[in-house]
């Protein structure tokens, strides 16, 4: 931002903003509350619930046609429903925007229902609704199966907004709930109206959820953070427990043990639980996993490294990692990985996506290596018990067992296959699911999705995937030690676009320039030499990754002002539209030593999702941004009317 | 004592690199046809697992053709073979005995009962020594069949069977002018601590870890002891215990030499060979791995048919073992579990 015109522009602003100041409506302390749709959303015209005006809205019409044939557990986006003699997978197909209905005996697609967004998870409730999380959309609807068979598609009963990107879901008595990836947070809705109930914010990334049998407690992994979010369903008052992922001891560059700057987690998709005796003689959940990759983003104090994180010596920077969190205590008991120790090439599961356990094993759904690792569950780290891997069709991200334990089933979205698992013999049936007529994917982009999510193409990198830093094309939330110093990784969804010139110094023209210097600081031996197919794959499918889902505006009058803040401090001089300038800037954020003091402007598509900031993520929040004394952006200091204006303005960038 | 939960019984042929069970696509005669706006995809390329046909060689990386960096780094992940557990046990608590520790009052009189080492001279002749101990060397040795030994500043191995005698011989002292006189007694007037490896009662191994002073004989000044009989956990290869170590209650572990590999930073390790430590070769190894609510521990280490061959012999009909293999030692407990699961796992890698 130019801070010549920012002081300019603030005094012309000053008055208009404090009438403006006066007349907006308070917020919640968190602003997460209102991110719902006060009233839950009427159906669609065109489905049959618009006919029934009488609540309770979201029952099923025609009685109980379905019931859960899950084992308990995390929501995937495969279930498993027994509807008469037959027991049927449901598949959450995000590509094809679609629910699946597939035969589990014969493994044939029954029908398919088409759904108006990207679907998450599904889960079959008890009142035999399937519940379903459309991302893209914000919202969640519930359907009815039209038929005994499951042969026709599902219809909508009712449909509710809530905060953005729905993913996993839950149910007890009576209550639904919702994780919110962008949204960030847990939603407790009704489930006879889907009215809310509660809305908890919890830190970045929310994905997958369990709950206590007795729904008392609820527990959130997080995509990115290294933590297991568990939050107090009794009592409303009650904040949020953060249980850090213990992820190992980081080896300095002496070889020693480093425990000032521990190895950090990542990567928390997925969930499992058992359930058990406790030793109070309940039955209830009596462990929980969470599949996570332990990484080492290099200690700051050490300055420069030859690569993103590591200290060049013994550990491998990325290393699989199943953290057992106790239910009980609320902390992680797993203190170790021994994972790091191994080899560089070795194919481990570093995208960890799904999971689901009982007390014979735990499974665990491996996107990176195509492949499912059957673990032992009663270690501190199941990821050192490995007792089988199973290869299975490309991209698999979500896993369901049976109820009665025998099979397993498993969403390839790659591929677009569902795999059914014997569990007594390993035998494996996969069946590749319908698409919509004419929308056949881009081979292209295709091919650079799965080159973007493997950690086994050593052109790439050594040990880790694309999307071992950018998962969903997005960032880790961390800052890595690098050549240049400390580096906050950039979120690439819907930022590349326009956004030359790239690299936080600014130094790449393109993408492809900067990827090549990517690879390189990533130990891998570059795509150029041996495929360009390959390279322009990846680059479209880099292109390709869509932004975050928006926040819909909770208080529009306050966000306008926002937007009037953002202009009148110079802001959108440099990030114009939330976008950039396409240069670089000396805003004082250089530390000595740095070789450049000028900074590529980044954009600020989704920023509210992508902390922490500043090309060394110094600061954890916008807030603290906004509010630093060291800031040269703009001029000034922001009032706090006004710094809460923009605030709201930046969250739907 | 032991439940085996998991085994692949042809050990060496059955071991899978990726498990395929017999892979199929699934027969889409008969099956509907996608409605109107949906069509079926096209079949997978190849049913997951698919077994590379026999006989065939198996190509090189496409990047063999242009980088040969990448080519070598490729070639190892493609043909990288997964580990695959070669036997779990699965060990109750109840299985493991508790250890019997007795430590004598400060000023009072040492404990009775406790082993003392064996003294020989040169000759091999035990004390006492009429004429003065022969030879140029004193033995102090554990009493069992291994162990180590300490009576200054640096531990002492000892191989009781003279063929690994060479790697270690426990402790000795040097005879001298004023042995001969005071018949070797004054050679015995020091502090000594030892770990002693005896065989035990039907398959355990005797386990006695004593600290005190030899004052003029062989027979110690106990002021600590720690005897317990520990159980065959594992194919005669792992023999485990309860009782403290460093004040913690912990799962303890007696094994043969291994070469030490991953420790968690709350597993203490006693024994065994690193190679970057400089080590000298051991006469056992022993693993204290933490328990109790909220608590996990795991370490492994490599461990081959040479280093088994020297330990105490397996029970007879014990099954046949991979001639190298990883060991792995688990312990974990959430606070809502009524006690800690004990896993001992043997990895081909």
């Amino acid at each position: 931002m130019n801070a010549r015109s920012a002081f300019t522009s603030t005094l012309a602003l000053a008055l208009g903003l404090v009438s403006l100041g006066c007349s907006s409506k308070e917020k919640s302390d968190t602003g997460k509350s209102e991110a719902f749709d006060a009233k839950s959303s009427a159906p669609k015209a065109s489905s049959s619930a618009a006919q029934d005006a009488t609540p309770p809205r979201c029952v099923a019409k025609a009685g109980k046609r379905i019931t859960r044939a899950s084992a308990g557990g995390a929501s995937s986006a495969v279930e498993l429903v027994r509807a008469g003699e037959r027991v049927l997978a449901l598949v959450a197909d995000q590509d094809a925007r679609a629910l699946h209905v597939v035969d589990t005996a014969s493994m044939r697609e029954l029908s398919v229902t088409p759904l108006e967004g990207k679907p998450g998870h599904v889960l079959a409730l008890a009142s035999g609704l399937v519940a379903i999380g459309l991302q893209d959309k914000g919202r969640v609807v519930l359907l009815e199966p039209t038929d005994d068979a499951l042969d026709k598609p599902f219809e909508e009963r009712c449909a509710a907004d809530v905060a953005a990107e729905p993913h996993a879901l839950a149910e007890s008595t009576e209550r639904l709930f919702v994780t919110s990836g962008f949204g960030a947070g847990l939603s407790v809705l009704g489930q006879a109206d889907l009215a809310k109930q509660r809305f908890v914010p919890l830190p970045r990334e929310p994905r997958a959820l369990i709950l206590t049998e007795g729904g008392e407690m609820a527990f959130v992994s997080h995509a990115v953070g290294g933590i297991v979010s568990a939050v107090d369903l009794k009592d409303d008052t009650k904040p949020p427990t953060s249980i850090s992922l213990l992820a190992g001891r980081r080896v300095n560059e002496k070889f020693e043990f480093d425990d000032k700057s521990p190895r950090l987690a990542s990567q928390g998709h997925a969930l499992a639980r058992i359930v058990g005796k406790r030793n109070d003689g309940k039955d209830d959940v009596v462990r929980i996993f969470a599949p996570h990759t332990s990484i080492d983003p290099g200690a700051p104090a050490m300055g420069p490294t030859i690569s993103y994180g590591g200290s060049g010596q013994g550990p491998r920077t990325m290393a699989p990692l199943v953290s057992v969190v106790d239910p009980g205590a609320l902390r992680s008991i797993t203190n170790h990985v021994a994972g790091v120790f191994d080899d560089n090439l070795a194919q481990e599961c570093l995208l960890p996506r799904g999971a689901a356990a009982d007390a014979d094993g735990l499974f665990v759904v491996c996107l990176d290596i195509d492949a499912v690792i059957e673990m032992d569950p009663w270690m501190g780290d199941p990821s050192a018990g490995e007792r089988r891997r199973i290869a299975l069709p490309a991209g698999p991200s979500s896993i369901s067992l049976a109820a009665d334990g025998k099979r397993l089933f498993v969403w390839s979205e790659m591929d677009r296959a569902l795999t059914r698992i014997e569990r007594a013999d390993f035998a494996l049936t996969s069946v590749p699911l319908w698409r919509r007529a004419g929308e056949a994917p881009d081979p292209k982009i295709e091919r650079g999705r799965r080159l973007f999510h493997t950690t086994r193409d050593v052109r790439i990198a050594m040990g880790r995937a694309c999307a071992s830093c950018h998962p969903d094309g997005r960032d880790d939330g961390l800052s890595w030690t690098s050549p240049d110093g400390l580096r906050q990784t950039p979120m690439l969804a819907g930022r590349l676009d326009g956004a030359a010139p790239y690299g936080w110094y600014g130094e790449h023209e393109t993408v492809r320039v900067h990827l090549n210097n990517t690879f390189a600081r990533l130990g891998g031996t570059g795509l150029e030499k041996t495929s360009e197919d390959d390279f322009e794959a990846l680059l479209a499918y880099v292109a390709s990754l869509p932004p975050p889902p928006k926040e819909k505006p909770s208080e529009p009058d306050l966000v306008d002002r926002g937007k009037q803040v953002y202009v009148a401090y110079g802001c959108a001089g440099c990030h114009p539209g939330g976008g950039t300038d396409n240069k670089v800037h000396d805003v004082g954020s250089g530390k000595t030593g740095e070789r450049k003091s000028e900074f590529d402007t980044p954009s600020l598509r989704g920023v509210r999702g992508s902390a922490p900031y500043y090309h060394d993520g110094r600061y954890s929040t916008l807030d603290e941004l906004l509010s630093a004394k060291d800031q040269r952006m703009f001029a000034g200091t922001l009032s706090g009317p006004d710094k809460k204006a923009l605030l709201v303005y930046l969250e739907t960038l | 004592m032991k439940r085996v939960v998991f085994f692949c019984a042809a050990m060496a042929s059955a071991m899978f690199s990726l498990s395929d069970g017999g892979a199929a696509r699934a027969e889409n005669a008969g099956a509907p046809s996608p409605p109107a706006g949906w069509e079926a995809p096209p079949p997978l390329a190849k049913a997951p697992s698919e077994k590379a046909p026999k006989n065939k060689k198996p190509e090189s990386p496409a990047c063999c053709k242009f980088d040969s960096t990448c080519c070598s780094r490729q070639t190892t992940v493609d043909t990288f073979v997964p580990p695959r557990p070669a036997r779990v046990f699965d060990v109750r608590l109840a299985d493991l005995p508790e250890a019997v520790i007795k430590e004598a009052a400060k000023d009072g009189p040492p404990i009775a009962g406790a082993p003392s080492p064996k003294v020989t001279d040169d000759g091999g002749r035990p004390f006492p020594w009429p004429g003065g101990p022969q030879g140029y060397l004193v033995h102090i040795v554990p009493p069992g069949r291994y162990g180590s030994i300490k009576t200054s500043d640096w531990w002492a191995n000892y191989f009781e069977e003279p063929e690994y005698r060479g790697m270690g011989a426990g402790e000795v002292r040097t005879i001298t002018k004023e042995s001969a006189k005071d018949r070797g007694v004054g050679l015995l007037y020091i502090p000594v601590e030892f770990q002693s490896f005896a065989k035990g009662e039907g398959d355990k191994i005797a386990f006695d870890d004593v600290k005190g002073r030899l004052e003029g004989s062989p027979e110690v000044k106990a002021t600590y002891w720690m005897h317990v009989e520990a159980a065959n956990v594992a194919a005669g290869i792992v023999h485990g215990y309860r009782g403290p170590y460093e004040g913690e209650p912990r799962a303890s572990f007696l094994l043969p030499e291994v070469i030490l590999g991953f420790e968690s930073k709350d597993a203490k390790t006693v024994g065994g060979f690193f190679p970057s430590r400089f080590s000298n070769t051991v006469s056992f190894t022993m693993y204290h791995l933490p328990l109790g609510p909220g608590r996990s521990g795991l370490v492994n280490g490599k461990i081959d048919e040479r280093q088994i061959h020297r330990w105490f012999p397996r029970p007879k009909g014990a099954e046949a073992l991979p001639s190298a293999f990883q060991i792995v030692l688990a312990t974990s407990q959430t606070s809502v579990e009524a006690e800690p699961r004990v896993r001992v796992m043997f990895v081909l890698r």
